[in-house]
Order: C-alpha cells, then sequence, then structure tokens
C-alpha cells in the first residue's frame, strides 16, 4: 500500500473533486480582471459603432473619438449589454453577484461561481432579485 | 475607415460548436490570431458573441499580414544602402 496504490478517498470513493466552497483571494483577482477585459471588448465594440456613424456623416477618425456625444448604437444586442440592469459593469457589481451565483437547490440559493462549469469563458452577471 | 482588431485571446477547447463557427467565421486560426475586420453591424454581434474570448480594439487602418510582420521585427541595428550584386 504504497506509492500510487496507496488507499486514498480518491481511489476508493471513485470520483471525488475537491472544490473548495469559496473562491480564493486571486482567484477572485483574476475574475476581476477577466471582468473587466469583457467591459473592455463592450466598450470598444460600442466605439467601433460610433465611429462607424460618425464617419458617414463626414467626421475623420480622430473627430469622431473626441466628440462630446457618442452615438448609442442601433442594434438591440449592443443596446442592452450597455444597460447596467442587463450587463453591469465590473465595477457597478456586487462582491455577491461577482463571485458566486443564484441556484435554487443550494442552501441560500447562492453558490460559488467556481463551480459552475467554464466559469472562466462565460458571462453571468445578473442574478434574480432579491437572491 | 473605421476598423476593429480583434485577438483570439482564448482558446475554444471546450466550447460548444456554436460558439467554434462564430469564431471560425469571423476568420480567426489559433489562438492569438489576429484580424482586421472593417465595423459594421454584423461583425459587432458576431465579436459581442465571443466577447469572452476576444480583445478588441478600433483602428483607423487595417494592416495586412505584411504589415503585421513587419511590426513584430526586430531592429536589425543598421541600414542596407547599397547591395552588392
Amino acid at each position: 500500500m504504497f506509492g500510487a496504490f496507496k488507499p486514498s478517498n480518491t481511489l476508493l470513493g471513485g470520483l471525488l473533486w475537491k472544490i473548495p466552497w469559496r473562491m480564493s483571494a486571486p482567484q477572485k483577482r483574476r475574475q476581476r480582471t477577466r471582468l473587466r477585459d469583457v467591459d473592455n471588448v463592450i466598450k470598444q465594440l460600442t466605439l467601433g459603432l460610433h465611429v462607424m456613424r460618425s464617419e458617414a456623416k463626414g467626421l475623420t477618425f480622430e473627430e469622431s473619438l473626441a466628440a462630446k456625444k457618442m452615438y448609442k448604437p442601433r442594434s438591440e444586442a449592443m443596446r442592452l449589454i450597455n444597460k447596467p440592469s442587463v450587463f453591469p459593469k465590473e465595477n457597478q457589481m456586487s462582491s455577491k453577484d461577482k463571485y458566486t451565483v443564484f441556484n435554487k437547490k443550494e442552501s441560500g440559493y447562492r453558490k460559488g461561481l467556481h463551480k459552475v462549469p467554464k466559469w472562466t469563458k462565460i458571462s453571468l452577471r445578473r442574478n434574480p432579485k432579491f437572491f | 475607415m473605421v476598423y476593429y482588431k480583434a485577438t483570439l485571446v482564448r482558446s475554444l477547447i471546450g466550447m460548444p460548436k456554436a460558439t467554434r463557427g462564430i469564431v471560425k467565421a469571423l476568420g480567426f486560426g489559433k489562438r492569438g490570431s489576429v484580424i482586421y475586420r472593417r465595423v459594421t453591424p454584423q461583425v459587432t454581434g458576431s465579436l459581442l458573441k465571443v466577447k469572452e474570448l476576444v480583445q478588441v480594439e478600433v483602428t483607423p487602418h487595417a494592416l495586412n499580414k505584411q504589415q503585421q510582420r513587419d511590426l513584430r521585427k526586430t531592429d536589425p541595428g543598421f541600414t542596407v544602402e547599397k547591395r552588392a550584386v
């Protein structure tokens, strides 16, 4: 009973995944960075559409960047994604929303975001109200 | 003219087929590959669907492959004035 055949919880009980119930500080830090990265992508996409419409009006690239008023995107998806009620930015989110998600099976109706499959490649920003 | 310069920063491993399709349709290759696309509502929508996987910048010019390669080149420290035939 040594080495590779040493009895351990994993070997005796079959599948045993040990995901801690809460995220560690570096995990949370990386998560915040990812949230900000996505915010930045949305910002650039919105800016691109603004510049496109400004250039159609005859402005140059630099002029449209310096414009005081930005054109709102015309597409529904782009307009919604800029709404805090639909897709809040990192600095608009509570830490509860940043690191946990709603789950009806969990006591307290919340589970760690790191328990969601592919959690680093998906956006789960809005949770049901009052949960 | 305004362009999106988009880089695929996250790999597609484990991503659903639909996401892979969008990324492929945008013209990305491997992770780290860069594309330049003219800003249109259609391209914006596609990039929005894969916003967690890409990095986007707005640029006034699109660079072709050769220009991108020249940007990565290091300074050789000399200039060739004349070449011997």
